[in-house]
């Protein structure tokens, strides 16, 4: 039986560090020079610093299921007059482990007056034998002033993919990759069952981060590891610095 | 020659000439909504067309891979891509699906080739890119309508409209199931509200359609997109479209001969650049329906 969890964002009580400190840093000089009344829809007390998006997190761990689940977050950021916002969609999908698997979903979108820093999602999950675990995050920073991203760092892999079985079990790109304190933290200790041939499948698109707004991702770890599990675990983050022309029609 | 093997020849020629007549069929026939009364059939779950090759061994590109590929977005010419005319005598799309993951890689006629393209996991409006399936293939690949341009009216006698192009199957995640689509007829310079199903008229509007010289092309298209733009059109959106124009390079504006469909003062006959120009009735029906409704535009 699927154990569905429903996604949740909430402040981030993670162990701090340096990323998520300028975060929080930034966050506040904005959120009081803005003089934002910002809150959540779920949460309408004082506007938190770091909000945390979770899913799938300790779920489908019987065997032979399939968790399947996605994060898009969308943040805007006016530097020059200190406006955030953000838009969460979440796609929770639970079923039976296949090629492909056959799975429900449930699709969320909720829009916060503060920004989304992390996402959190298919941690220790997916721990019966015979299981997949498939999960994506894409994060959008629509930032209007001239930023300088830089390349995200991640960490990722590391200690996955062991237990036996033939060949190659690690398809992972960036590999290796083991930044301490990533902005991408995905597939480690993951897809040690046992089994097939790269099962642990984990990319990490272009993407940039900022200082004006860091994010992180940590998705995947401790999970997958029941015997004939699979793994497959995407990120892209883009910082786009405002293109807002749009398409010009013929008339 | 053997009497066997002239016989085997024989039933290889008939076999060949059936299929031939069969594609002929397909293509001579094209089933077309009609102005009401003529009703489709459902779109089949699994179709095959003439441009459907063997699949080949499938490897996922790696990041480098996909991070130089050309973005599918509407402003782009991307010769790899392929020519959707064929889409519009196939079954309309009844559903439509958003993508799994970022840089999906799309593939021209050769899958097992170098992807020719990739799309975006979010559209120009930060919002996720809807694509629009016109042929489900075996499962594992789909042909999907892309956004670009494939090639400039000034470089080919008849530049290709719409494009499409393959992608996995499992790169798709289902969003919306579709009812209805829009049906332009270009002589008529009418707009209409279909039922898919069964070819129901629900609403027709007198539109504005291209002059002469900056037709708006024909053939299957979809809603790629709604926006505001008082720049463009005040006080409405402007819903855009994949299709681009087939008789100039750059009929209006700087972009890629974008075809919309908006409201505008002058809405009726021969009048724009490519583009359907719609009443306020017009364009408060277009509001109801969702991205990725199919447009199908007939002479």
């Amino acid at each position: 039986m699927n154990m569905k969890v429903t996604p949740t964002r909430s402040h981030n009580r993670g162990v701090s560090n340096p990323v998520r400190r300028s975060a929080t840093i930034v966050l506040a000089v904005l959120l009081a020079v803005g003089g934002s009344a910002a809150g959540y829809l779920s949460n309408a007390s004082a506007a938190p610093a770091s909000p945390t998006v979770s899913q799938c997190n300790g779920t489908d761990n019987v065997g032979g299921q399939a968790v399947v689940c996605d994060i898009t977050i969308t943040n805007n950021l006016n530097i020059a007059t200190g406006a955030v916002s953000s838009t969460v969609t979440t796609n929770d999908c639970h079923g039976a482990a296949g090629a492909p698997p056959v799975i429900t979903c449930t699709s969320l979108t909720e829009s916060f007056a503060t920004l989304t820093t992390a996402a959190d999602q298919c941690n220790g999950s997916g721990l019966g034998g015979g299981s997949n675990v498939i999960c994506s995050v894409t994060i959008l920073n629509n930032i209007t002033e001239t930023v300088a991203p830089t390349a995200a760092t991640v960490d990722q892999c590391v200690g996955s993919g062991t237990g036996g079985g033939g060949g190659s079990t690690l398809a992972c790109d960036p590999f290796p990759a083991n930044t301490t304190n990533a902005t991408v933290t995905q597939c480690n200790g993951s897809g040690n069952g046992g089994g097939g041939v790269i099962r642990v499948q984990c990319t990490v698109g272009p993407s940039t981060i900022t200082s004006a707004l860091p994010v992180t991702v940590n998705q995947c770890n401790g999970s997958g590891n029941g015997g004939g599990n699979t793994v497959t675990c995407t990120v892209s983050i883009r910082n786009s610095t405002a293109d807002t022309r749009l398409p010009v029609v013929s008339g | 020659m053997s009497k066997s093997r002239r016989w085997i020849v024989m039933v290889r020629c008939i076999g060949v000439m059936a299929g031939v007549g069969i594609v002929f069929g397909v293509f001579a026939n094209p089933p077309r909504p009609g102005s009401g009364s003529s009703a489709r059939s459902p779109r089949p779950t699994m179709f095959l067309t003439p441009s459907a090759l063997p699949t080949p061994d499938y490897t996922q590109p790696d990041t480098a891979t996909l991070r130089g590929l050309p973005d599918a977005n509407y402003d782009a010419v991307i010769p790899g891509l392929l020519d959707a005319a064929p889409a519009a005598g196939l079954p309309l799309p009844v559903e439509t699906f958003t993508l799994k993951a970022d840089l999906t890689p799309l593939y021209g006629e050769d899958r097992s080739g170098v992807p020719v393209a990739s799309l975006p996991f979010l559209n120009f409006l930060g919002s996720r890119t809807v694509v629009v399936p016109v042929v489900l293939n075996d499962g594992e690949w789909t042909e999907i309508l892309t956004p670009s341009r494939r090639e400039l009216p000034s470089s080919t006698a008849k530049a290709a409209s719409q494009t499409m192009a393959w992608v996995r199957t499992d790169q798709l995640v289902l969003s919306a199931r579709l009812t209805q689509h829009v049906l332009v007829n270009l002589s008529n310079a009418t707009l209409s509200i279909v039922n898919t199903s069964d070819g129901v008229v629900t609403d027709m509007y007198s539109v504005g359609v291209g002059k002469a010289d900056t037709a708006s092309p024909v053939g299957l298209t979809y809603l790629e997109a709604r926006y505001d733009d008082p720049s463009q059109v005040e006080g409405h959106a402007i819903y855009l479209t994949g299709a681009h124009s087939s008789a100039a390079d750059h009929p209006f504006g700087p972009d890629q001969g974008l075809v919309g469909i908006h409201w505008d003062a002058v809405h009726a006959g021969a009048v724009s650049h490519a583009c359907i120009r719609l009443d306020a009735a017009g364009d408060d029906a277009m509001s109801r329906l969702p991205i990725g409704t199919p447009v199908l535009v007939v002479e």
